[in-house]
């Protein structure tokens, strides 16, 4: 199946629209079709909100599932949190009669039904699938550079139900970021989560993640980061800055997948909205690209 | 009495629909702890210790205030664990019950009453909205706020309702 519904979630479309711009512009390049689900809410969020109550995350999850079956086309994330949450919750209720049919009751308050007929893909799946080496095929600019590669957590755990890579060793991004020309680096503290799920609970307490992080990374030699979900981004881009303030220079720009796809597709800066980003692209671009 | 008190809280746990079951397998060997990045920099965090006084029954160790909320879910303890305990669903479940005793960080609330408003997270901003036209995005879908707030009618106590104003 290669038509889907595309779930934005909240943090892409009401902060990062540039992410949305470039992976709606990738998609279309590729031939991918997808229409935007109306009347999703939040997916919700697979830490605050299931930290709260898992049966009332459970009940939106599968509420969100039933709209999208509705439509009858798999969905496709762009957001990690995103998947991990749409896509456990799939499996939970699908495992457990019991739980599906409760969850099913209070879903006809709302003439919903949930059935689990449809399947959750993040868009980096979704390429992967087009393949690296049809990817390789269309680029126009390929780009020489030394890239960081970061997975985070809700993309590969839990691997038994999400089955998106190796949870130890993964290769698909570094394999897709490899098709567009640059070398992927094996860096210290690779597999480290952003941290970004800190930030409800105590802001200070993520900067050590993103300062180990983006340590580890200058130090390999990395010109910019990769990354596949909009928390992590957040952290990387914007955590910069913060850290910046208080003492720590680090100068390196961080793209979400699609927006390195996007500029190696021959999109420009401007289309892709990269002048948003709060960790300037700009002088990394020069010397690569331009 | 108290050996009661263990196996009803290990019980209460055990019902618990994701991994609740699994608590039982743990051997207390710290490959959790081992894996854990909140472990590395939160000192006081440390899931073989909250899943021991787990499998002790001490519901008040387990609890305590703010610290199963350092756990970001990022499961790689539940990866680690050689005899599949779930152990970040555990702590997921740690959470609700924290909840239930009005433990809940400030910004989670917020974040959960924004749902209830909105349906989601986050809001429209004049600025975003100015950036989605400079990219020729359409607005974002909409959301039948009623849906959800029906769908979760249940559930408004629980998700910080007595702090509405």
């Amino acid at each position: 199946m290669n038509d889907y519904s595309l779930f934005l979630g909240c943090l892409i479309p009401f902060r990062l629209p540039f992410i949305e711009a470039s992976s709606r512009m990738v998609l279309e390049a590729l031939g991918i079709q997808y229409e935007p689900l109306e009347g999703a809410s939040c997916c919700p969020d697979p830490i605050g909100v299931q930290g709260v109550s898992f049966k009332a995350w459970l009940y939106l999850a599968a509420r969100n599932l039933a709209l999208a079956e509705e439509e009858g086309k798999d969905i496709l994330t762009l957001c990690s949190g995103c998947f991990e949450t749409l896509k456990t919750a799939r499996e939970i209720l699908l495992r457990d009669p019991a739980l599906m049919e409760e969850v099913n009751e209070a879903l006809k308050r709302i003439d919903r039904e949930f059935r689990g007929d449809i399947d959750v893909l993040h868009i980096v799946e979704a390429l992967y699938r087009v393949g690296p080496r049809r990817i390789e095929s269309l680029i126009a600019n390929p780009l020489e550079a030394n890239v960081a590669v970061h997975y985070g957590c809700h993309l590969l755990r839990p691997s038994e139900v999400l089955g998106f890579d190796d949870p130890e060793n993964p290769r698909k991004l570094d394999v897709l970021v490899e098709a567009l020309g640059p070398k992927s680096l094996n860096y210290n503290y690779k597999d480290l989560c952003c941290g970004a799920a800190m930030n409800n609970i105590d802001r200070a307490k993520s900067y050590p993640y993103i300062k180990l992080k983006l340590e580890s990374a200058t130090k390999a030699g990395a010109d910019c980061m990769v990354v596949a979900c909009p928390f992590c981004f957040m952290q990387y881009d914007f955590g910069q800055l913060e850290l910046k303030r208080k003492g720590y220079g680090f100068a390196l720009p961080v793209f979400y997948y699609t927006e390195m796809l996007g500029l190696a597709l021959g999109f420009t800066y401007k289309e892709l909205g990269l002048a948003f980003h709060r960790t300037s692209v700009r002088p990394f671009l020069e010397e690569k690209l331009f | 009495m108290k050996l009661q008190s263990i196996s009803s809280f290990r019980h209460r746990v055990s019902c618990f629909p994701e991994g609740g079951v699994s608590l039982k397998y743990c051997m207390q060997c710290s490959l959790c702890s081992s894996k854990c990045p909140v472990a590395r920099v939160v000192e006081s965090f440390n899931p073989r210790r909250i899943v021991c006084d787990a499998l002790l029954g001490l519901e008040d160790e387990v609890v305590f205030k703010d610290g199963v909320w350092f756990c970001l879910s990022c499961h790689s303890c539940l990866e680690a664990c050689p005899m599949n305990v779930k152990v970040s669903y555990l702590i997921t479940f740690f959470k609700n019950l924290a909840v239930e005793r009005g433990d809940v960080p400030e910004g989670v609330v917020e974040e959960v009453k924004q749902i209830f408003k909105t349906g989601r997270t986050l809001s429209l901003s004049s600025a975003v909205e100015k950036r989605r036209a400079s990219l020729s995005l359409p607005p974002p879908p909409s959301v039948n706020v009623d849906e959800v707030r029906a769908l979760l009618k249940e559930f408004v106590n629980v998700l910080g309702g007595e702090r509405e104003g």
